[in-house]
């Protein structure tokens, strides 16, 4: 199956609060949170967005085109992404956003 | 489905799992399967592994057909890759190039990717398994045939039932192609396997720090 003909991801980014500001990450220190949700609430939402579909397993490519933005735009939230959630590869930071609940079944 | 006239008849595209034990059964699975595609014209070769391994793979295919193939080489109907740490420029190592050899009207394209385990130039494990996996919807839009050497004798066994068994349809052992039933769809693989490696849970971080912050499986029988 082509990556990029992928169906629309089964999963959806939960917890966190949405952040006023779009262009702007939540500062965790805010949220008063736990430190497990540091990592889901600095993302953006174009960061979760990344992250939903980097845990419905499509590529870079596949999220390139799922969300109509260049592929090297892509590159730099996913490498933000990991950055951002603690992990040091791309599965582990799915396997976070999972282990977590930033991601869910729905 | 199309089959190529080669023994063995590797359907088109295909991804195998070739399991060999040792580095001078690999060169002769790997030469047959190369030198069938130097025969015809209308076939390109692709030689993927860590920086350097491209190479010695064409010089060690010069050195058993007994000629010069730079020319091949520079008209670009050998294209060498190189892994990298950073998967999804690892996968765009591969595609890019499999995009130029079909747009360049390449009947068939043998790719051979010579696998490393936990090496500084490789992905992390856990991502190359996913890398791996992902291949098989990669090549789906390719005339190709993808080999993946995985040495028996030198990597985890568990290596070889995640990586090998389980992220390839087919595998290739004894000269024999078979369909491997151990192998799990993608979308299957990421939720029920990789999700699920030890390393990446929490108890299996720690005891990762414990082997001094090496993750993957360890050598040998070990958890």
């Amino acid at each position: 199956m082509d990556a990029r003909a992928l169906p629309l991801p089964r999963h959806k980014v939960v917890g966190g609060r949405a952040p006023p500001n779009p262009s702007r990450p939540v500062d965790a220190r805010s949220t008063g949170g736990p430190a497990i949700r540091d990592g889901i609430e600095r993302l953006t939402p174009r960061e979760r967005e990344v992250l939903e579909l980097m845990a419905a397993g499509l590529d870079n490519r596949a999220i390139a085109a799922k969300l109509r933005i260049q592929y090297s735009t892509v590159r730099g939230h996913v490498r933000s992404v990991i950055e951002k959630v603690g992990a040091r590869s791309r599965l582990e930071a799915v396997a976070r956003a999972y282990r977590n609940g930033w991601v869910a079944k729905e | 489905m199309r089959m190529s006239p080669d023994a063995p008849a590797y359907p088109i595209p295909s991804h195998v799992a070739l399991l060999h034990y040792g580095e001078s059964e690999m060169r002769d699975a790997v030469f047959e399967f190369l030198v069938a595609g130097l025969k015809r014209p209308s076939e390109a070769l692709f030689c993927f592994g860590e920086p350097g391994v491209g190479e010695r793979l064409l010089k060690y295919l010069e050195s058993r057909v007994g000629r010069d193939l730079s020319p091949d080489y520079r008209r670009g109907r050998i294209v060498l890759g190189t892994a990298d740490p950073d998967v999804d420029r690892q996968l765009e190592n591969v595609i890019a190039p499999l995009e130029a050899l079909s747009a360049s009207g390449f009947a068939l394209v043998r790719f051979v990717g010579i696998v490393a385990w936990n090496a500084p130039d490789f992905p992390p494990p856990e991502d190359f398994l996913w890398f791996e996996s992902k291949l098989n919807e990669v090549i789906s839009g390719f005339p190709v045939i993808g080999l993946c050497p995985y040495d028996l004798a030198r990597m985890p066994a568990r290596a070889i039932v995640y990586g090998a068994l389980e992220t390839h349809p087919f595998v290739l052992t004894d000269g024999a192609l078979r369909r491997n039933p151990q192998f799990i769809r993608p979308d299957r693989y990421l939720r029920e396997r990789l999700l699920a490696l030890p390393w990446l849970q929490d108890e299996g971080r720690a005891r990762v720090q414990a082997r001094g912050g090496r993750p993957g499986f360890p050598d040998g029988a070990g958890p």
